[in-house]
């Protein structure tokens, strides 16, 4: 397989703070990868590390095939970047960023720029100082796509846009994926803003990679599950590892089944817990995986 | 090179308020230049003190705007951080840089060149002249765009500039004082300014040019720690540069065949007029009282070469052996805009010989210029113990010569202009004062940061080989850069000539001789080095007045 995005034990430091440790990650070339975590949690260190901007302190990246610390002006050209702490030329307007931008890519289209822009709704003559932050954001990413790059990096683009906005940007990027194939990688302190973006998801914790798979994948391994007894029942001592913050509530002991399988997982609840009467495995979205994982993190901290 | 223009057009079109702001900054600069200051005798003391600092108003506005647009510049392109817009596109470091310093050096020094180069020729001069003037201005504006360069580029915004701009200067305040605990050598860096104002314009552009250098080095690595301990490193070479300078007097090309007399001048040291200070001085850092012994130093020699000390050394050797040195102190006040007292020499007989030997009534004293200055410290200790010793001095000098040369001839009509290679004197009137005539002249010429000895201006009856001596009592005077450059001076200047004076007296100075006259403007003009040493046997530190003169 291809991978757009690679990393091997990758760790970067801040003094005596490890913000990324032991990073390895592949991200595959076509998916749309969103890798989500706490605020803090290393992603902006993670993504400033591969893109060159920060020296890895240990380890190593690579990025469409070539080391981070290699990646120069002809990579670039096939990248692009959004973040929310990138600082605009604000004293161009939307159209003069574009001029600014297009002489550096031979791929730049225009009329394509042009369409993005009508179709993110941005106005051409404002300046960005004028602009709102969804508006900056949405001319960022204009000036990302217009050269219709291999890679595209986000990095908490949605934080502070407000829902119309998050949508429209979020249209944006599935209408130019339906285009063609390409990555985009995407980092986010909110499952629920990359939810409709992603194929893959990936969880940083302190700097760690805790989980990436497919978001297919995840869908179909994590359950809600509820066991009902006749009587009330504590949790036992012993439990399979793949049940998560295992919890009775009088005659019900609720977990999450972080390995669910139509076919096995039945039988491994009624052989760990025989006296059950009931169980019930409910899918869950993403979110709540998420949340449920954070607790995971948190308690084993 | 399509990216680098791309950038360029890119930080001009983004600058154009700020630029229109500096072309007004320009032209102001230029107005004030060209209108001059007022006239000296304009009964208007107050509004005048403002108008004589309307000049260093526009050079620091000059000074501020440049820090502004190549901060401004710089920072366009953010080098430090991680949240610089270009960093993630694909755009060389070095078409950044390329942009960057051509802009720069497009908006702060070539505009400024042209400009002031265009300016300077129509207010009279000629073009190498013009082409001088513009080009101190050139190298003052490279100085500041070199440093501004280099703390833009490890900065973040202007402020921060600003911060580290005073830091820089704070270093470079207290690493000068540093270096006072340190040995001197006797050749203090504006006396080597004598030797050509090529030292000096080489000292700051090359200090401009070192700065950029370390602009380069961000814009290519973009590790700004290692950039910041440079601009260190940079201030520490500045200051010992300038106090441990690699130019001395001894560069100055000695006077060959000049004077005979030169070869070997008879200066000799005044002993009747020495006067005995005790004071606290600093020694290696420390400070302790001391005996400072001042007199005057006489060349009794006429000619037309005067000369200037700049620099000398004494040592006083007791019988036992022990010997104590004391040095020429550090840049004088004295050497800007020096007058006839810091000359040894007879500079009267200098400007007759430049004026093909017509006689000159001149104004008061006419005998050789006694210059008065400390050539003797001893320690109070020393003094305590060896006061009634008799002790052998030895004084040895360098000395700069100079001959007066006429750089202009003005008649004195209405519509009397001369324009010399460096300089335009333009006559402006003639006014009747008590006792006398004032003669109001307009100047603009290219001078050297340090003039060495006094411009000498005469009234010539050429027809009765007869001269007076002038007297510039008032003067007003505009410059065009504060470093130490040449600058372009517009001078207004009240020459006056009483009829009671006692340089008129010797002359038949009436109406009919001025109706002759024609104004003369002599300035010095450098011939060498030369050195020489005075040696006082029998000197005692008790009663220095009563050694043995001098041979």
């Amino acid at each position: 397989m291809q991978y757009a995005i690679e990393t091997d034990r990758l760790s970067r430091r801040f003094g005596r703070t490890e913000a990324v440790r032991d990073f390895t990650l592949q991200v595959p070339a076509g998916s749309v990868f969103a890798l989500v975590g706490p605020n803090g949690a290393g992603k902006t260190t993670l993504i400033k590390t591969v893109m060159n901007l920060l020296a890895p302190t240990s380890g190593r990246a690579s990025v469409l095939g070539v080391d981070s610390r290699r990646i120069g002006p002809p990579v670039l050209a096939r990248i692009g970047y959004v973040s929310e702490n990138q600082e605009l030329p604000e004293w161009l307007s939307v159209g003069g960023l574009m001029d600014y931008c297009a002489p550096f890519y031979p791929t730049w289209d225009p009329v394509f720029a042009a369409a993005l822009a009508k179709q993110l709704d941005l106005p051409v003559d404002r300046p960005l100082k004028h602009c709102s932050q969804g508006m900056k954001m949405k001319a960022a990413l204009l000036v990302s796509l217009a050269y219709r790059p291999e890679l595209l990096v986000m990095d908490e683009p949605f934080a502070g846009l407000d829902a119309l906005v998050r949508e429209e940007f979020s249209q944006g990027i599935l209408e130019v994926t339906g285009d063609r194939p390409w990555t985009v990688f995407v980092s986010s302190h909110d499952i629920d803003e990359v939810e409709r973006l992603a194929d893959w998801i990936g969880i940083i914790n302190r700097g760690r990679l805790e989980l990436a798979e497919p978001v297919s994948s995840m869908l179909s391994r994590f359950r809600q599950v509820e066991v009902m007894f006749d009587t009330d029942t504590p949790v036992p001592a012993r439990v399979p590892a793949s049940w998560l913050l295992p919890q009775a509530a009088g005659p019900v002991i609720r977990f999450v089944e972080s390995a669910f399988s139509d076919s096995e997982s039945p039988a491994r609840i009624r052989a760990a817990l025989p006296a059950a009467r009931d169980i019930q495995a409910t899918p869950m979205p993403l979110r709540q995986i998420f949340i449920a994982l954070a607790r995971v993190y948190r308690l084993s901290e | 090179m399509t990216l680098v223009r791309h950038l360029v057009r890119f930080n001009l079109q983004s600058l154009s308020p700020v630029l229109a702001v500096w072309a007004g900054v320009l032209l102001l600069q230029a107005a004030v230049l060209w209108m001059g200051p007022p006239a000296p005798h304009a009964d208007l003391p107050s509004a005048m003190r403002v108008d004589l600092s309307l000049d260093i108003a526009t050079i620091v506005m000059r000074w501020a705007m440049t820090v502004v647009l190549v901060a401004l510049l710089v920072q366009r392109h953010l080098l430090v951080g991680t949240t610089a817009f270009w960093r993630t596109k694909p755009v060389p470091r070095a078409s950044v840089l390329a942009g960057t310093l051509l802009s720069a050096v497009l908006l702060t020094v070539i505009v400024p060149l042209v400009w002031f180069g265009g300016v300077f020729l129509g207010m009279g001069l000629h073009a190498s002249a013009a082409l001088h003037a513009a080009l101190a201005i050139a190298g003052e504006q490279a100085f500041i765009t070199g440093l501004t360069l280099a703390l833009a580029s490890v900065s973040k915004n202007l402020a921060q500039i600003v911060v580290l701009g005073v830091v820089t200067v704070l270093l470079y305040m207290l690493g000068g004082e540093a270096t006072w605990a340190l040995p001197r050598r006797p050749a203090p860096f504006a006396i080597v300014l004598h030797t050509g104002e090529w030292v000096g314009i080489a000292f700051w552009t090359g200090t401009g040019i070192l700065a950029t250098l370390i602009s380069v080095h961000q814009h290519l690595t973009l590790k700004t720690a290692r950039s910041l301990a440079l601009i260190v490193a940079l201030i520490a070479v500045v200051v010992l540069v300038k106090r441990f300078p690699p130019w001395t007097v001894t560069n100055a090309p000695p006077v060959g065949g000049a004077s005979r007399t030169l070869q070997k001048p008879s200066l000799s040291l005044d002993l009747e007029s020495i006067q005995v200070t005790s004071y606290s001085g600093t020694h290696n850092g420390a400070v302790r009282p001391e005996m400072s012994y001042t007199a005057t130093l006489t060349d009794p020699t006429p000619g037309a070469i005067i000369l200037k000390p700049i620099n000398w050394m004494t040592v006083i050797q007791f019988p036992d052996g022990v010997s104590e040195r004391s040095t020429s102190p550090s840049p004088s006040p004295s050497f800007v805009d020096a007058g006839v007292e810091t000359l040894s020499g007879q500079p009267y007989a200098s400007v007759s010989a430049a004026i093909g030997g017509a006689v000159i009534a001149e104004p008061g004293d006419v005998a050789a210029t006694r210059y008065r200055f400390t050539f003797l410290k001893v320690g109070a200790d020393t003094y305590a113990g060896r006061a009634a010793q008799p002790a052998t001095l030895n004084v040895s000098l360098d000395l700069l010569a100079y001959r007066y040369a006429i750089i202009a001839r003005v008649p004195l009509s209405v519509s009397g202009v001369v324009r010399g290679p460096r300089y335009r004197v333009e006559f402006e009137s003639t006014a009747a004062i008590p006792d006398g005539v004032g003669v109001d002249i307009r100047e603009n010429y290219v001078r050297d940061w340090l003039q060495a000895a006094p411009t000498f201006y005469l009234l010539l009856n050429q027809r009765l080989r007869e001269a007076v001596v002038a007297t510039n009592r008032r003067e007003s005077l505009f410059r065009s850069t504060l470093l130490d450059f040449s600058s372009m001076l517009v001078n207004r200047t009240r020459l006056e000539v009483r009829l009671s004076s006692a340089g008129a007296r010797q002359v038949a100075l009436d109406r009919a001789w001025l109706a002759d006259a024609e104004l003369l403007v002599l300035k010095p003009e450098t011939v060498g080095r030369v050195s020489t040493s005075i040696r006082i046997d029998g000197f005692t530190l008790e009663r220095p007045a009563k050694a043995p003169q001098a041979p």
